[in-house]
């Protein structure tokens, strides 16, 4: 039993007393996490050898079976994931069967934690939706906000500013063409500032003045 | 051996304003790149080439060595300062630079980096121009064999940076390991785990991975620090610089990293992220402080960032003497000089001697411009610790996310990234290591690559990596590394040392 605690990362001695309590910090790893992790390997090991393989690697039949197969190294990485996989989730399990009550870490942590990937994933739809600049603007105010900062001028400063500099950057100076989204606000808003458009509204300006 | 005549003759050629204009814009302009994750140092010296359209060929050449050379040390700064490499040669350099900027030692981190940098490339020069013509040789002696021998080595460095549990190491170099299978078979092409998504026949760019790997979860975490910190949190302090004491004392570690680095890269079709990783294993291999590597450890920061940046010197001898590009970037530069109507290759050392003296004069002067602009870096980098993490890391965020996208232009890297994030931060959560899994993503192409070129050429045989005594050597060399490794890693196991290297 003394040398499963040893293998693991989270069931060294030093962290049983924090280990006993109900809820645990996010940095401490927890032995129904490390159980499920090995789980995950043990499984997505004999998956991908028996079903992910086959599926998802074309073999060409002369090299079947054979060490210069396609096949071949996916082969024994999945094997080795699923065998350490294995002795993981043994030693895991060891170390919970010893040490039964620890808990799960904080609740508040997970929620800011899954705040944040949502938020990510937000941005990801956000990009397809109303395009990269405008989707950048709204995601770097969402996170700003939800991170905790409250002062309005600086986050619409931000907000405009750093889209706008990474707009012209990367699409005047690097030439690289921004993802285009469905609505196509961003190709239109750039379609209405071309050098004629500019050219006539400062006419229309200056008419004004005058 | 080096004709001092015709070196001398070159210096006139070099000690132009415009050269070393050109030079200067170069190193600026491989500064810029290298701190905006996404743009790499091929794409820098790319958008740059038809600028040297209008120059004569020592000023063009200034300008894209001058990049070259820069881009290799800009990709550290953002490393070091926010878990984010700017380019994939920096990637060993998060490791030990990020610990330190959270411990309030960014300037040290930042300053070991360049001055590494600096030592470990004007000392890869002299190599490369003292045994010009051995290197090349040495070079040739190399097939697969051989190469897969030094990347078993390599390799061996994940169980020295695999923290508290060597299990947990193993288990993510084998997520590293089958990610980089995706994409196209290296020997075949027939594709491997694409589900019919075209954009993953390239395989997953190294960039998406280490961006996703390293920069999301730090962000998902300091939210939550943020969070709870309430307009107090920075990354850090920048610290006390480093002293000239403390840069002295591992100049056996820049020595053993360089050679490491200008092995690989003479050797075409590595490069410098390799390299990177086998001066940091070489650095904590002949450590007197192992233990301190992963949580902070300046002498890691130096192997890295010596094991990549001496790439560039050795990196030009097979280019100019060969006319075998030793990497992407050289082979760039080799269409430069074939645009210039110089012809690389055995001959070019007959018909331009001059030039290609004033190449290697041209790496001396990019590097002690680099110097002073790095410097410079160093001296702004404080602007990044003050800014609030509310502030720097939903910045982070954006200019990660278009980072990646630029890298392909693909909206897939930027979804493999995200996914690959959330992977890296419930890896982080069962203290399970990113740092195997690059090592792993990084070399694990190149292994396969190798050892079934050897395979084929053997028909199958495994003689072939006993046939040669450098293969012999490596795999010596290897077997030795890891079974050191395991010792000292049960030397570690359990200790506060070995929890800092999983954190």
């Amino acid at each position: 039993m003394a040398k499963s605690d040893n293998i693991l990362a989270s069931a060294s001695d030093d962290d049983a007393e924090t280990t006993l309590s109900a809820s645990v910090d996010m940095d401490t790893p927890t032995h129904r996490g490390d159980s499920i992790a090995a789980l995950l390997c043990l499984v997505g090991g004999l998956v991908g050898y028996f079903l992910i393989v086959p599926a998802a690697v074309y073999v060409p039949p002369q090299f079947a079976g054979t060490a210069n197969s396609p096949a071949f190294l996916p082969n024994v990485l999945f094997l080795i994931l699923a065998a350490l996989g294995f002795i993981y989730l043994v030693y895991s399990v060891a170390a919970q069967l010893r040490n039964p009550t620890q808990g799960w870490a904080h609740p508040s942590d997970w929620l800011l934690a899954g705040g944040t990937a949502l938020i990510c994933v937000g941005y990801v739809l956000f990009i397809f939706g109303i395009g990269m600049t405008l989707g950048s603007a709204l995601c770097v105010a969402v996170t700003m906000i939800y991170f905790g900062e409250r002062r309005p001028w600086l986050i619409g400063a931000i907000t405009v500013i750093l889209p706008a500099l990474l707009w012209y950057f990367f699409v005047k100076v690097a030439h690289i063409l921004l993802p285009p989204s469905w609505l196509g606000i961003m190709d239109w808003l750039e379609a209405g500032i071309t050098h004629d458009g500019m050219t006539r509204m400062a006419g229309f300006i200056t008419s004004l003045g005058t | 051996m080096i004709e001092f005549d015709q070196l001398l003759q070159s210096v006139p050629l070099v000690l132009r304003w415009e050269v070393l204009a050109a030079c200067l814009g170069g190193v600026i302009w491989g500064m810029f790149v290298g701190v905006t994750p996404g743009l790499t140092g091929i794409m820098a010296v790319v958008i740059a080439l038809p600028l040297t359209f209008f120059m004569d060929p020592q000023t063009a050449i200034a300008l894209l060595l001058g990049i070259y050379v820069t881009a290799i040390y800009g990709g550290s700064v953002t490393a070091i300062m926010i878990a984010t490499p700017g380019t994939p040669n920096a990637a060993a350099t998060v490791l030990d630079g990020y610990p330190l900027a959270r411990q309030g030692k960014a300037r040290q981190a930042l300053e070991m980096a360049l001055y590494a940098s600096f030592t470990a490339g004007i000392l890869s020069t002299v190599v490369a121009l003292l045994i010009f013509p051995i290197v090349a040789n040495v070079a040739l002696a190399f097939g697969a064999a051989e190469v897969f021998a030094v990347i078993v080595f390599s390799i061996t460095i994940i169980a020295g940076v695999s923290g508290d549990s060597l299990l947990k190491g193993m288990i993510a170099a084998c997520f590293g390991f089958l990610v980089a299978t995706i994409g196209q078979d290296p020997i075949h092409g027939s594709s491997r785990f694409t589900f019919g998504v075209h954009d993953f026949q390239a395989g997953m760019h190294i960039l998406t991975l280490l961006v996703g790997l390293f920069t999301i979860p730090e962000i998902i975490v300091r939210g939550i620090e943020a969070y709870k910190a309430r307009n107090t949190a920075t990354v850090g302090d920048m610290g006390e610089s480093m002293t000239f004491r403390q840069y002295l004392s591992y100049w056996r570690t820049y020595i053993r990293s360089c050679i490491g680095g200008s092995l690989l890269g003479a050797l075409p079709g590595l490069g410098g992220s390799p390299a990177a990783f086998l001066g940091y294993s070489v650095a904590q291999r002949f450590s007197k402080t192992p233990e301190k590597f992963g949580k902070g450890s300046l002498e890691g920061i130096a192997g890295a960032e010596a094991g990549n940046n001496s790439v560039c010197g050795p990196a030009l001898v097979p280019m100019m003497s060969l006319g075998i590009p030793g990497d992407t970037t050289t082979a760039v530069l080799m269409g430069a000089l074939v645009i210039h109507g110089l012809n690389p290759g055995p001959m070019l050392f007959e018909e331009a001697p001059n030039f290609v003296y004033s190449v290697f004069l041209l790496l001396f002067i990019s590097l002690i411009f680099q110097l002073g602009v790095g410097s410079g870096v160093v001296r702004m980098a404080k602007y990044v610790v003050r800014m609030p993490t509310q502030i720097l890391f939903p910045v982070v965020l954006i200019l990660a996310t278009y980072g990646t996208y630029a890298v392909r232009g693909t909206m897939v890297d930027v979804i493999s990234m995200y996914a690959i994030g959330f992977l890296g931060f419930l890896m982080r959560i069962q203290k399970i290591p990113a740092a195997p899994f690059a090592i792993a993503f990084i070399l694990g192409p190149l292994f396969e690559n190798e050892l079934r070129k050897s395979l084929i050429i053997s028909g199958g045989s495994l003689e072939i990596f006993v046939d040669s005594g450098i293969s012999i050597t490596f795999l010596t060399l290897a077997a030795l590394s890891a079974g050191a490794s395991v010792y000292f890693h049960r030397r570690l196991k359990g200790s506060n040392a070995a929890k800092f290297i999983t954190n």
